[in-house]
């Protein structure tokens, strides 16, 4: 009883200062990285907007705008899932640390990425320099320890939720951040190994796929990199969709569809791999 | 627009938001207006140009030379000059609420302001010293009151 008494005042104390401990601490740093992704956004659209230059054919701010985006939506993701973990877990120093390194190297990763948008650079598969080589190598290291990250938060969850917390919404989310992790791990991978996410097809980016950007002449890795990674929010919509629509809360319905999504990534996976493009009839 | 009308009509913003400073009241209002509203449109304006033309001006930080060949840029030469308007202007809030705290009168505050606009870090500087100087003096009365009450 003591022991509460006395953690009070430092309570107080440390609302104005970093509180190592909160059990909200790992998911206020996961939403703070997705806010950063968010304000970014404005000024990437001014180098979208407003800059002539062309890296490999299409502006350059493109790339780190498709990444901000697509960071944002995952580390909101984390942060939302992240709330139906054990309170106790989630401020445990694991989970903690896991999302603030992961929250850093996404900062670093879009920095970098800017910057070489700035200078109309490649930042991706760019071995033109000794320090670019380096530069993208530590940055697919990053990225591979953001994506295992997400694989271990899935698997937390999966071990210890919330108590409340749906089977339906407890596999979806953990299954979800299992899959997008695993999966992106090694459809990534597999990219960074061949050097470049074109598998046959004209390099020309004129039409290319809306938004995306997937090539429509030849097989496109980043179909299916997007379908892996986003696994995260697909599964858990769902599984809340589901809940809602049909009033079941079973695991099973969730795991089925999981499987079908699973499925359907690898059948895209492939169909990049032996040079299809996502959109064949385009 | 040519750079210089753009350079023109960020000049006449940032008088105008100086002036606002120097001689309206400042609620919360007019100092949020100023630094969301006016500095972070100046600061937009910044990143726009860097963004677009900082790395194909051919420039760097790390020489005079360096920064020359980076103004000769146009461009970016007007990116520096709003790098300078905002950066002024949002020192010359700060100041602003600090004297203000202090109980510092406006008449005196309005030259360091204005020296804070024409010439940022001088008058910065000025009322760094200044504030110090009040400091030593509300430090030395109480110090004088004390000794009366005890003797």
């Amino acid at each position: 009883m003591t022991g509460i008494a006395h953690a009070s005042p430092s309570r107080a104390v440390s609302a104005y200062t970093l509180d190592v401990n909160s059990e909200g601490q790992a998911q206020s740093v996961t939403l703070q990285l997705a806010a950063l992704m968010l304000a970014l956004l404005i000024p990437t659209a001014l180098g979208v907007l407003f800059d002539e230059r062309l890296t490999n054919g299409v502006n350059g701010w493109l790339k780190p705008m498709k990444f901000e985006a697509s960071l944002a939506i995952h580390f909101g993701t984390l942060a939302l899932l992240l709330g139906l973990m054990a309170p106790a877990v989630r401020a445990g120093r694991l989970i903690r640390w896991s999302m603030l390194t992961a929250a850093m190297l996404a900062a670093l990763e879009v920095a970098y990425i800017m910057v070489q948008a700035g200078r109309a650079r490649a930042s991706h598969f760019n071995n033109a320099t000794r320090l670019e080589e380096v530069a993208y190598a530590l940055m697919g290291l990053g990225a591979a320890t953001i994506v295992i990250l997400t694989f271990i938060a899935g698997l937390m969850l999966w071990r210890h939720p919330r108590p409340g917390v749906t089977p339906a919404m407890r596999i979806a989310a953990a299954g979800g951040l299992m899959f997008s992790g695993l999966a992106t791990l090694v459809i990534a991978g597999y990219m960074s190994q061949t050097g470049t996410h074109a598998v046959g097809g004209t390099p020309s980016v004129t039409g290319a796929l809306p938004l995306v950007g997937w090539s429509t002449t030849g097989g496109d890795l980043r179909a299916p990199h997007f379908f892996a990674t986003h696994a995260a929010q697909v599964v858990p919509l769902f599984a809340l969709a589901w809940e809602r629509l049909k009033g079941n809360s079973a695991a099973s319905p969730v795991a089925v569809f999981l499987a079908l999504y699973a499925a359907f990534t690898v059948a895209v996976f492939v169909q990049a791999l032996v040079g299809l493009p996502f959109v064949p009839w385009r | 627009m040519s750079w210089d009308d753009a350079f023109g009509a960020a000049n006449l913003a940032a008088i105008a938001g100086w002036a606002a400073l120097v001689l309206l009241p400042r609620p919360r209002l007019l100092r949020d207006g100023l630094r969301y509203g006016l500095i972070g449109a100046l600061a937009l304006a910044y990143s726009g140009l860097v963004i677009v033309y900082f790395a194909g001006s051919g420039g760097g930080f790390g020489s005079i030379g360096a920064v020359r060949t980076l103004f000769a840029s146009d461009p970016v030469l007007l990116a520096g000059w709003l790098h300078y308007l905002a950066f002024d202007l949002f020192v010359g809030i700060w100041i602003a609420e600090q004297a203000d705290a202090l109980g510092l009168s406006r008449w005196l505050q309005a030259p360091i302001l204005v020296a804070t606009f024409m010439f940022g870090p001088l008058g910065l500087v000025v009322f760094l010293l200044w504030k110090s100087a009040n400091r030593a003096r509300t430090v030395l009365a109480e110090t004088a009151l004390a000794e009366g009450v005890k003797s």
